[in-house]
């Protein structure tokens, strides 16, 4: 079965191989064209053939969750080493920062959730990860709670942005969309809006202000050398508004530009930490690049956000996420968690949980 | 104007490796999610024991800044899955098994790099020809699998052959595609 985007010369292997591909293809798990593309890096690949041959042992891909322990630590000094044009970047984000307008109010979410952990989600780490093959991700499923499945055809899409009257829960108003409430929290009613058909809690929800981002072209900070040429990249900053950020940032999401997006949203929880949009698309992001660690606290932390508009849904991909991990006990837990809710992910969930245990 | 992400495939292993000989130690941290769960595939295949080769690894990693002191290493990649290999072979005659494994393997290893350069770099008229001077069995597993992108099991199931019978037709196919290959390279040549 020929592949879609075959190689130009068929000794050639196309692209990179990630860890999940392999693990993916160990566990049978690719589709044959996909099985061929791993097979290809096996042919050409000596040390990934010896590695697969290895990997393929009963319980050796199990004991790769704690093999991430040993990992050396990541010294942040290694940014200004990496790429020259990323430390540009994130310099140049440091340095603009401060630029806000005195005055202009930094909005601050209505409920504290735990902060994002900025110091971690480096520009190295998005740099460094792979996208995963299109059968491992997550988020883009047309049938997924968080995408608009459900509205009258007459909302003209093409806006790009519209602004839906404050409704109750949407997973509420349709049977299979009712959401488990396993907390026993209460659904307010969320004034959403829907980018590229993917769902936002409007900021109005979140924030006591219309909130802003400043922004600046990654490309001065290469030019920053003294007091004048800083002046000049100041001025050169500019404030977007959070929905216009986002916009941009989903549409990335929507045409599978995982490290983009995660990019977009790690310099928006730079400013707003607790933001539950951005904990919510940076986690499937994160999962999208195989980055399951990170996925698994930022969908956590959507999953019991203050603000609860994600809950089922990031429930759901953080007990995906235990899964990759290979924290099976866990993400069974988890599974049985959402099938008891008998919600949207219900009968999914219970699919993966398997036949219960129990008598 | 946004800020607008590179979206480069990220440091090359030798500039990883040159960071780390120039002190950043953190260039670790990106080799080890590049290389480690590979490395412990490695370990699985000779040790068959997931905690000893987890123990390699982590021993090769706390050994690496100072092995790349020591020695040249012109690409990481083989350079390490040699390195793991040798102590892999070590940790087995430590435990009085067999391990007559490092030597064929290196000479797999080089022999496998050759073959790939020679059949990347063929045309593919000059392939065809010499796919034509294989034995029928190579010739039909590297038409299925390398030409028209069967899998291992579809080649498997078309040619009614065993799927480790498939890779060893391939590897050989391959080998005997580059000498013929070379043949014509010569008979061409003035």
């Amino acid at each position: 079965m020929p592949t879609k985007n075959a190689p130009e010369h068929p000794f050639a292997p196309e692209g990179p191989l990630t860890r999940a591909e392999l693990e993916a293809y160990l566990a049978g798990r690719l589709s044959p064209a996909e099985q061929q593309r791993v097979e290809l890096h096996l042919e050409a690949d000596p040390l990934l053939r010896d590695a697969a041959e290895g990997l393929a042992q009963t319980g050796a891909v199990a004991g790769l969750a704690s093999l991430r322990e040993h990992r050396p630590i990541r010294s942040r000094a290694w940014r200004w080493w990496v790429a020259g044009a990323l430390a540009v970047a994130v310099t140049a984000l440091l340095l603009v920062l401060p630029t806000k307008p005195e005055g202009v109010p930094v909005p601050q979410p209505e409920a504290a959730a735990p902060r994002i952990e900025q110091s971690e989600l480096a520009a190295t780490e998005i740099e460094a990860a792979q996208e995963q093959p299109e059968s491992l991700r997550i988020g883009h499923e047309p049938t997924a709670l968080h995408r608009r499945i459900a509205d009258p055809p007459a909302v003209a899409r093409d806006a790009g942005i519209e602004t839906l009257p404050a409704r109750a829960p949407v997973m509420e108003r349709a049977p299979e969309a009712s959401g488990p409430r396993g907390n026993g929290r209460s659904r307010p009613s969320l004034r959403l809006l829907f980018l590229h058909d993917l769902k936002v809690v409007d900021p109005c929800e979140l924030y006591t202000t219309d909130p802003t981002l400043t922004l600046a072209d990654a490309h001065v900070a290469a030019r920053f050398a003294d007091q004048r040429a800083q002046q000049q990249a100041r001025q050169e900053s500019i404030t977007l508004s959070y929905t216009a950020f986002f916009h941009e940032a989903l549409a990335r999401f929507a045409r599978n530009d995982h490290k983009g997006c995660l990019d977009d949203l790690r310099f928006l929880m730079e400013q707003y930490p607790d933001d539950v949009n951005a904990h919510f698309y940076a986690g499937l992001c994160s999962y999208n690049l195989g980055l399951y660690g990170r996925a698994r606290t930022l969908l956590h932390r959507a999953a019991t956000h203050p603000v609860p508009a994600f809950d089922e849904e990031a429930a759901w991909y953080h007990a995906l996420t235990l899964e990759q991990l290979g924290e099976s006990a866990a993400a069974q837990e988890a599974f049985g968690r959402i099938s008891a809710g008998q919600g949207f992910y219900a009968d999914r969930a219970a699919a993966r949980r398997g036949p219960d245990p129990r008598p | 104007m946004l800020l607008r992400r590179k979206q480069s495939p990220g440091p090359s292993d030798e500039e990883l490796v040159l960071a780390l000989r120039g002190g950043h130690r953190s260039a670790l941290g990106l080799l080890w999610d590049r290389y480690a769960h590979l490395l412990y595939g490695v370990g699985m295949k000779y040790l068959k024991d997931a905690d000893r080769s987890k123990d390699e690894v982590t021993e090769l990693f706390a050994a690496l800044p100072a092995l790349l002191e020591r020695h040249s290493v012109d690409r990481f990649r083989p350079w390490v899955h040699t390195v793991m290999r040798n102590r892999c072979l070590v940790r087995l005659r430590k435990d009085g098994r067999t391990a007559r494994i490092a030597d064929d393997h290196l000479a797999d290893h080089l022999a496998d790099e050759s073959e790939e350069g020679a059949l990347r770099e063929a045309s593919l008229q000059q392939l065809e020809r010499a796919i034509a001077g294989l034995t029928d069995a190579q010739r039909t597993c590297i038409t299925l699998f390398h030409l028209q992108r069967n899998s291992y099991q579809q080649t498997a199931a078309r040619t009614g052959l065993s799927i480790e019978q498939v890779r060893s037709h391939l590897q050989n196919g391959r080998r005997n595609l580059r000498l013929i290959l070379l043949r014509h390279a010569d008979q061409e040549r003035p």
